[in-house]
């Protein structure tokens, strides 16, 4: 692990980067070399997915709840309305994903016009 | 759009759909796209990224929660061996997701190269071709795909760089709407998760995340992912095991 911080800290963020791409590429390119071979009912499978949704649930939570920059202006109270606004919008009144999001932004930004 | 599912069943020919593809990735998914594209454009801004390197992420990584992975533990400091392992784990889903969709495009000669076009394979135009391709003829699913995958892939550079310069010359008020598209979108989506396993996990990982972050902040996401993404797996794991 240290010597792969040493090496990417010399050469930078842009080294950062093209980890990351290559890293993101691998999913993809093992997904079309194995596409017909592996079932999707692995054990290995079910841990990735699980992973994946843990990962992107914390993401998800940590950027509504704990954000940095602007978005920490609006009270958390706030934010936490217009999640459940939309959640319900989207499920109950079957408001679709585009229209759903519109109206959080909406919410957004009649918030905002009063800070 | 219903028209354009219409036109499906009457088409023959891998050029026709490709069009088709084209057309439902304006109409549908790429107007979503383009809408979180611009708010991680606007978060690039917020964390002090160049336009470039805010730009170069949307293009080369195309995949959009890997790149708030990204860009937001780069800008807490966290170490870069942490955040590649972080990303690459958001990027599993590409092998699930790759893995359903592709056996279901029998491959043609003389078609594209598929290691080449995986590459404009993202959640919205995934969603939108499982649920497209029950409908038409299973010879002109790669087209369609290609269609829609590029017309999501071009759209992402533009949102990217109209929410960077967005947000640094609107008011407050739009700016913020801004940068709450991605958060709003990941949880909408959630919505979707049809499996319980995969929902608990969404959960699990969620409070996890909103703990730890708080204590450790570098290496949050990586213990609520990874450590306890895992947990859950293990105890329906045991569980199984057990009534079995």
């Amino acid at each position: 692990m240290d010597l792969i911080d040493k090496a990417m800290s010399e050469y930078g963020w842009w080294s950062v980067l093209a980890f990351v791409v290559l890293a993101t590429y691998f999913w993809r390119g093992l997904g079309v070399l194995l596409a017909g071979h592996v079932s999707q009912d692995s054990e290995i499978f079910k841990w990735l997915s699980c992973v994946t949704y843990a990962l992107v649930g914390a993401l998800t939570f940590k950027l509504i709840l704990l954000p940095i920059g602007i978005l920490g202006q609006v009270p958390i109270y706030y934010r936490f309305f217009v999640c459940c606004v939309c959640l319900v919008y989207m499920t109950k009144f079957k408001g679709g994903l585009s229209r759903s999001l519109l109206l959080g932004s909406l919410l957004m930004a009649a918030y905002s016009l009063t800070l | 759009m219903d028209k354009i599912l219409q036109e499906l069943n009457t088409v023959e020919t891998f050029a026709k759909a490709f069009r088709i593809g084209i057309k439902s990735g304006l109409y549908g998914p790429g107007l979503v796209l383009f809408s979180g594209m611009v708010g991680f454009g606007a978060m690039g801004h917020g964390v002090g990224l160049s336009a470039i390197q805010t730009t170069a992420v949307s293009f080369f990584m195309y995949a959009l929660p890997g790149q708030i992975v990204f860009i937001e533990m780069m800008s807490m400091g966290a170490a870069s061996s942490v955040v590649a392992i972080a990303v690459a784990l958001t990027s599993t889903r590409f092998l699930t997701m790759v893995l359903t969709l592709f056996p279901q495009m029998p491959k043609a000669k003389n078609e594209p190269a598929r290691l080449l076009s995986v590459h404009l394979v993202s959640m919205s135009s995934w969603a939108y071709c499982m649920k497209d391709f029950p409908k038409m003829k299973p010879e002109i699913r790669y087209g369609y795909f290609l269609g829609i995958g590029l017309v999501c892939w071009s759209l992402a550079i533009p949102g990217t760089i109209f929410g960077y310069i967005l947000s640094e010359y609107v008011p407050i008020w739009v700016a913020i709407p801004l940068v709450f598209v991605n958060p709003l979108f990941f949880l909408l989506s959630f919505v979707d998760v049809v499996a319980i396993l995969n929902r608990i996990a969404i959960i699990a990982g969620g409070i996890a995340g909103g703990v730890f972050y708080q204590i450790y902040p570098e290496n949050a996401l990586l213990i609520s992912g990874l450590g306890f993404g895992s947990l859950v797996y293990l105890v329906d794991y045991f569980r199984r095991k057990r009534i079995q």
